[in-house]
């Protein structure tokens, strides 16, 4: 399938309908949803009734802009006023939502067709779509293998070409890992840049909403349509947004950068560091500058997240308790219903969670444990910036390893946990980052990763444009 | 190391049935977990600020005037069981 920009630029040229575009769209999910399972729910009639209805705005001359009529999809824990969302949980059964997330209603209001919702892991905790309620999506590249997690429909849709690009989440890696998996770009905004206004909260210091493109030029497109603030979210950042296709346009040929031997340690697939390696040595020979960093705290960051990510999540999971929303159990009193219809409705994923949150926030371990793991936070923040004193950004390996096969890291939650181990860094500090495909081992795809200062998603989409360019060849 | 009974403390807390094999495999999973972050509580960081966001400056309140919010009637109509408009919800019990 073309990608955004190419299919924006036929149909204002007039050599394409909306109504085609959404036709094959649709065609191409017909002939591998059965297999890929990347969706939760389809939309192919209101899909097909608003591409009719692009189709006459734009013969009225009354186009809303680049999006209008493209087909896309939305990771399933972003709230769509009046079609069914349920973050992949029992527990939201049939949940129809009064109202739609910011960032749906900006592409919404740019007239982008939503052709479905996309499935992920339950309340996006997880890595690989095999904790979903209603069972796992599969890589296109090879449906033996996950497609990575927790936005995994979200990627596989893309990868599959059933629709143009699509929304994820991050909260630990969740937009980049699967995109790194499925080979296409995932966009992990910095803290604070894309609203989360309905978006279902996991864990609100850590939680952002990316992008899942073919292209890093199409990820410049979708993060200028839903970047930049909002009055329905206080942590939605007032900086303008700057205009990230010219920076795409411009390239980072200028720049300088850094590859941290702290993220080709032990644990990196060694055909992974050679392609880091491959890339950088390429992108040296182009005139990019690149000087040694360290990030020594780097090794720390997982154990943090595995204590705040939980943290915050016990304490957001609360409101499911079957009184508010979803289906509520058989009990005969207060307690006894919000007990099993928690017990009932959250999946082994969610309540591992839930407890250890609930463990580490307990009367004599927040300090020991909560607190300990904010103080990281500061230091693996710090050393960021320190590191971006001495260079523009930072290249690495996305994940530590391709896509595993099904049930290979199911029994052992560590063993999942690590294949965010390179992703979460940038979520603890609030830096975007961007997972750029490279080239693939054994058929099956890397993820590159690069890493800019706090708001300066220009500076990234500049240095992705160019490690795109240089990766191909 | 998470200590013994502590998954049935912490489930009550949580407010989360779990039967005895659900118990059994959190309970294993919560000492790894635990024994696996003990490296960070190692670390001597007590002068150390915390940081608990990373947005980027102070960002600005909305004026504080009166406008429309969800109705009610959208508000409540995922609700299991509601009278008029309120959530209807099962008693609670003394001892609960």
């Amino acid at each position: 399938m073309e990608s955004l920009y190419t299919a924006a630029a036929r149909l204002a040229r007039g050599e394409a309908r909306a109504e085609e575009l959404v036709s094959e769209a649709l065609d191409r999910v017909a002939e591998r949803e059965e297999d890929l399972h990347a969706f939760l729910t389809l939309l192919p009639e209101s899909a097909r009734d608003d591409a009719k209805a692009s189709d006459r705005r734009r013969t009225a001359g009354q186009a809303l802009g680049l999006f209008d009529g493209i087909p896309w999809a939305a990771k399933d824990n972003l709230l769509t006023e009046g079609v069914r969302t349920t973050a992949a949980s029992k527990i939201l059964g049939d949940y129809l939502p009064p109202y739609s997330a910011t960032a749906v209603r900006r592409l919404d209001e740019r007239g982008a067709v939503l052709l479905g919702k996309a499935n992920l892991d339950e309340f996006a905790m997880g890595s690989s779509t095999e904790y979903s309620a209603f069972g796992p999506s599969r890589n296109p590249v090879d449906p033996t293998r996950v497609p990575g997690g927790s936005s995994g429909g979200s990627a596989v849709a893309v990868a599959a070409g059933m629709c143009q690009f699509a929304l994820g989440s991050e909260t630990g890696g969740s937009v980049r890992q699967p995109a790194a998996f499925c080979g296409v770009v995932g966009v992990k905004p910095s803290y604070g840049r894309v609203s989360r206004y309905g978006l279902i909260a996991f864990a609100s210091s850590l939680d952002q909403i990316g992008t899942l493109t073919r292209d890093v030029r199409d990820a410049a497109l979708v993060l200028g349509a839903i970047a930049g603030e909002d009055p329905m979210d206080q942590t939605a950042s007032t900086v303008a947004v700057p205009d990230y296709l010219a920076a795409v346009e411009e390239g980072g040929r200028a720049l300088s950068f850094g590859v941290p031997a702290e993220y080709l340690r032990e644990g990196v697939a060694p055909e992974i560091r050679a392609e880091v390696e491959r890339v950088a040595a390429a992108l040296e020979r182009d005139g990019l500058r690149r000087r040694d960093v360290s990030l020594a705290h780097t090794q720390y960051a997982l154990d943090a997240y595995y204590i705040i990510a939980p943290a915050e999540a016990s304490s957001n999971l609360s409101r499911f308790d079957g009184m508010r929303y979803g289906p509520r159990a058989e009990a005969q009193d207060l307690l006894e219903a919000y007990r099993r219809s928690r017990g009932q409705g959250f999946g082994p994923e969610v309540k591992r969670r839930i407890l250890l949150g609930t463990y580490v926030l307990s009367a004599g371990y927040y300090d020991t444990y909560y607190l300990q793991a904010q103080r990281l936070r500061t230091l693996l923040r710090q050393e960021f910036l320190a590191a971006f004193e001495q260079v523009d950004f930072l290249l690495t390996p996305t994940t530590p390893t391709t896509a595993f096969r099904f049930g290979e890291n199911t029994a052992d939650p560590l063993a999942m946990y690590m294949a965010d181990a390179l992703t979460i860094p940038a979520n603890l500090a609030g830096l975007p980052a961007i997972s750029v495909p490279g080239r693939s081992s054994q058929g099956l795809p890397v993820g590159l990763q690069v890493m800019a200062p706090p708001m300066r998603e220009d500076l990234m989409l500049a240095a992705a444009a160019t490690l795109e360019e240089v990766a191909a060849r | 190391m998470a200590e013994q009974g502590i998954v049935a403390r912490l489930a009550a807390l949580a407010r989360l049935e779990l039967d005895a094999g659900e118990a059994d495999t959190l309970e294993r999973d919560l000492g790894a977990i635990l024994e696996h972050v003990e490296r960070l509580r190692a670390l001597r960081l007590s002068d150390v600020d915390a940081t608990y966001w990373t947005t980027q400056a102070a960002q600005g309140m909305r004026p504080d005037e009166h406008r429309p919010g969800l109705e009610v009637e959208d508000a409540l109509s995922s609700a299991a069981a509601r009278a008029g408009r309120f959530l209807l919800v099962p008693g609670m019990r003394e001892d609960g």
